[in-house]
């Protein structure tokens, strides 16, 4: 599509983390409405990367732009942030509506209180996630892939253009897998950006319509039949998976590069 | 009752008191709560002491004591911030607050009534309320709660997850100082009721309390400010009628009431731990089936092999397969299982090759149409990249075959012995137990353990599952230490080495409990996944320092048959060993698992034996590998119900008989 604007631009980022460079010279667009996965090695940089742009992490140089594709201003609750492990107490008292609604803080405002707007916006976003009659219960009665989905559907309320999530699917039940996935499906619709890390290549090859490969920096960036050739992937993950390619496409081995084992195809005939 | 309530409050200090009281104990118990939910605690006490000396020169430059103790505190809240990039934050806490403590000490111990003032500082003076000081604590508490209610939501968004709070681009960091300033102000108010030592209390008791009982930010605030204020007024009536300290009594009303509703939350059942994740059902029972070597042996007589030599790989075993086809019965079968030999990913010489294993699949599809699964479980590393490696991957397709991992798979027990002959269970793959008929394929190659390895050692160790095979961290230095020399590698530290690098959990590994044992493990563990049929595929094998770096040894041969202990004797007294001096055929000859005695063993194909002979140099450690024989293994055996000792095979080249 040629009318579309772009969400994001990356411009020549580097990242420290504890001193030491986690990411070096990124640049990379996404444009409204995309969906990127973002791949690599553990200590890849994925989740430096997502700090960055949410500014949890400085940046020792380069720029981020982030922009209200489709609104006229750049607003603070732009970007939903959906963190890889929530480092959160569950014994704190609050309930899965309470921490929906924290995603609304911004839309609220100073000195005020919800909404009707704000109240129905938390309905929808559990609605989205398949939580909507566990709006009263304690966050530390959940399981961990609803704490997950609570948070997604958090990240949801804030009805941000642009949604970052770090390994959604990491440690989460079936339901919850099939929950996140059936939401993303419904984001594409709604023109939401995602920038989705992940482990696994074949979820990417195949959810994706572009792959950001990342090993410290930025291996490749483009359609999944470009980004994952086996010699980028090479580069990208060194020693710690196989490959084996033949008219079929790509075939990954090795620990948790695909959803459904140890093996997968990442070609476009390999379905 | 009612004059018992109202008698104490005809005097005005005592309802001042009580207002100073119960406005104390509430503001306390509303903050208190954002204490309790950070983690807080520490800091609230430590900001209590800080404010002593504060209030100690406000007292002697006559200024209002209020003051004096918000200046000291902020200043101490201040300290605190710097120190802690320095050093830890409970660190810093400790080092501001006793200093600043002992501060305070010595300037109260200038003063004349230094022990009744400090008396006062310490534990309050609910008593000794002025009308001023009421006026002051109505506006310090009545401007805590009021900033309180404006910013709860962010206060508890950043008190929650700090993380969300940046990302929103909330100002994290003006929120925390105003927490501090908020809980400075407080500890202020609070200084004349309860005193420094307890204030932290009245902070931290009632939202504890309250925590145990409801489930939400708000009601548990409500709840903290109902303890608070009854907390404050039932000490203080208690202070009048028993004659004691207001502050200590107010504490221990706390006190007794979270102790109660610690036992009333018990009763209840409210849960303060998430609850535990469901666990998993356990997996059904496994079924055991072994298939008892005379049961799988098939017909009765003398053993036929096919010895072999054409133009290539492929056509040498293909050739060697028709020879023995007759005896090759598959109308019955329900699965076929085919299994390699890989032992490492990355060696090509050391593992079957893919050729070798085409020639069974199509000698095997030509005959039988059901399931047939190739597979392999390898010793160190994944399985998977060995498939990938060797070229094993598009078989699927031109056989109509399945490839698997048998590390992977469920596992039946085979009870074998442990190095102190006591029984010791291994696990085995059950697809391997389970398919009923298994051709084991593989090269010929030396061994550093039973001189040599063939078609029954494959099947056997390749079945044992080895779920840690994929010790990714250790794997290189294990195979680094494979190449070592003989002689070092025998070395007390290098074998310390190699048992704690092995790979673990390996039934693989477990299998070796010294040299002794394991020839006789080999053939009992046989017994349940014994071959239905043996290739060799000697186009290439491997001698000396088998069974991974060896030389390759360029022989041109393949051998078959359906009894893999002949087949595999045969081709040991091809390779130039006695195959009564391998242990393992020895016993398995012994338990009446096949025929090992070569003059029974009929030979059909391109060669003689005597023109295929190739001896193979042996493993550098062959001499400690014929110590195998051992009396207690004999009693063993006996006790097995094992044939008498056969009369001894003679040594050197065998010429069976039915040559060509």
């Amino acid at each position: 599509m040629a009318d579309r604007c772009e969400a994001l631009r990356v411009e020549h980022v580097t990242v420290a983390y504890n001193g030491r460079v986690a990411l070096r010279d990124a640049t990379f667009t996404v444009l409204g409405g995309e969906r990127v996965a973002v791949v690599g090695p553990n200590g890849a940089g994925k989740s430096t990367l997502f700090k960055a742009i949410v500014g949890l992490l400085p940046l020792e140089s380069g720029r981020v732009e982030v922009f209200g594709c489709g609104s006229h201003r750049w607003e603070p609750a732009s970007i939903g942030y959906v963190p890889q492990r929530e480092d959160v107490d569950l014994a704190f008292p609050v309930t899965v509506g309470d921490v929906v609604m924290m995603g609304r803080v911004r839309h609220i405002g100073w000195l005020r209180r919800p909404s009707r707007r704000d109240r129905e916006a938390v309905r929808w976003a559990l609605d989205q996630v398949g939580l909507a009659e566990l709006i009263h219960r304690p966050l530390g009665e959940l399981s961990g892939g609803q704490v997950q989905r609570a948070f997604i559907a958090r990240a949801l309320a804030q009805e941000a253009p642009l949604l970052l999530m770090d390994e959604p699917f990491t440690g989460v039940d079936v339901a919850s897998e099939e929950a996140i996935l059936h939401l993303l499906d419904r984001l594409r619709e709604r023109q939401v950006t995602v920038l989705l890390a992940t482990h696994d290549l074949q979820m990417a090859a195949e959810w994706a319509d572009r792959v950001l490969l990342l090993n410290g920096e930025v291996v490749a960036y483009g359609p999944p039949a470009e980004a994952l050739r086996p010699d980028a992937l090479q580069r990208a993950y060194g020693g710690q998976m196989t490959l084996w390619e033949d008219e079929r496409g790509i075939l990954v081995l090795g620990e948790g590069h695909c959803s459904g084992g140890r093996r997968c195809w990442i070609g476009s005939s390999g379905r | 009752m009612l004059d018992w309530l109202i008698g104490p409050l005809t005097y005005p200090f005592m309802l001042r008191g009580l207002g100073a009281a119960m406005l104390v104990g509430a503001v306390c118990a509303v903050l208190g709560t954002y204490v309790v939910l950070r983690g807080m605690a520490f800091f609230g006490d430590a900001l209590a002491h800080a404010i002593l000396p504060g209030v100690a020169v406000a007292y002697l430059a006559r200024w209002p004591l209020s003051a004096g103790a918000l200046a000291a505190g902020l200043l101490a809240a201040a300290a605190i911030g710097y120190l802690q990039n320095r050093v830890r934050e409970d660190t810093a806490i400790g080092i501001v607050f006793s200093g600043a403590f002992a501060l305070g000490i010595v300037l109260l111990s200038t003063v004349r009534t230094y022990t009744v003032d400090l008396t006062h500082f310490l534990f309050g003076n609910v008593l000794g309320v002025s009308p001023a000081d009421l006026i002051v604590t109505v506006i310090l508490s009545g401007g805590v709660l009021l900033l309180t209610v404006a910013f709860h939501k962010e206060l508890v968004l950043v008190a929650f997850d700090p993380v969300l709070a940046t990302v929103l681009r909330l100002p994290t960091s003006l929120l925390r100082y105003l927490l501090l300033l908020l809980l400075a102000i407080t500890v202020v108010a609070a200084l004349q009721v309860v005193g420094v030592a307890l204030v932290v209390a009245m902070l931290v008791t009632p939202p504890a309390t309250a925590y145990l009982l409801v489930r939400r930010v708000g009601p548990m605030m409500g709840l903290a400010a109902l303890f608070g204020t009854f907390s404050a007024v039932a000490g203080l009536y208690a202070s009048y009628y028993l004659n004691i300290p207001s502050g200590p009594a107010m504490v221990l009303v706390c006190t007794a009431i979270f102790l109660a509703s610690l036992f009333l939350s018990r009763r209840t059942g409210r849960r303060l731990t998430p609850p535990p994740a469901a666990v998993p059902p356990p997996p059904p029972p496994s079924r055991t089936k072994f298939g008892r070597g005379e049961e799988v042996r098939g017909r009765g007589g003398e053993p036929v092999i096919a010895l072999t030599r054409r133009d290539s790989r492929r056509e040498t075993v293909a050739a060697a397969l028709e020879f023995i086809a007759d005896q090759v019965d598959l109308r019955t079968v329900r699965q076929v299982l085919v299994k390699p030999n890989f032992v490492v990913p990355d060696r090509q010489l050391a593992a079957t090759h893919v050729d070798a294993v085409r020639a069974v699949l199509e000698f095997l599809r030509a005959r039988y149409d059901g399931p047939i699964i190739v597979a392999e479980g390898t010793a160190l590393r994944d399985t998977w990249e060995a498939f990938a490696n060797y070229g094993y991957l598009s078989l699927p397709d031109e056989y109509d075959v399945v490839l698997m991992d048998l590390n992977g798979d469920e596992t039946v027990p085979v009870t074998v012995y442990d190095r102190h002959w006591r029984p010791l269970t291994l696990q085995v793959a059950r697809t391997v137990v389970e398919s009923d008929y298994r051709i084991s394929v593989c090269p010929p190659k030396t061994h550093d353990t039973v001189l040599v390895t063939l078609s029954i050692k494959n099947m056997v160790m390749g079945a044992l599952v080895n779920p840690g095979a994929v010790r990714e961290g250790t794997a290189p230095l294990y195979r680094m230490g494979r190449r070592l020399p003989t002689w070092l590698k025998q070395t007390p530290p290098a074998q310390l080495a190699k048992r704690l690098l092995s790979p673990a959990g390996s039934h693989k590994m477990a299998m070796h409990q010294g040299i002794p044992v394991i020839n006789i493990n080999l053939a009992l563990a046989a017994r349940a996944v014994w071959p239905h049929l043996a290739v060799i595929d000697g186009w290439e094998g491997m001698e000396g320092a088998g069974p991974g770096h060896g030389d390759p040894v360029p022989w041109r041969i393949a051998l078959a048959g359906t009894d893999p202990l002949a087949v595999d004797a045969l081709t040991a007294s091809l390779m130039g060993f006695n195959p009564d001096d391998v242990g393992y055929l020895h016993y398995c000859r012994r338990l009446g698992l096949g025929v090992a005695e070569l003059e029974n063993i009929t030979v059909v194909g391109d060669l003689s034996p005597e023109t295929a002979r190739r001896p193979f140099r042996p493993h550098p450690t062959a001499g400690q590998q014929r110590q195998w024989r051992s009396q207690e293994a004999m009693e063993r055996l006996q006790a097995l119900g094992a044939r008498s000792p056969a009369p001894e095979v003679p040594q050197g080249p065998a010429i069976p008989k039915g040559a060509l």
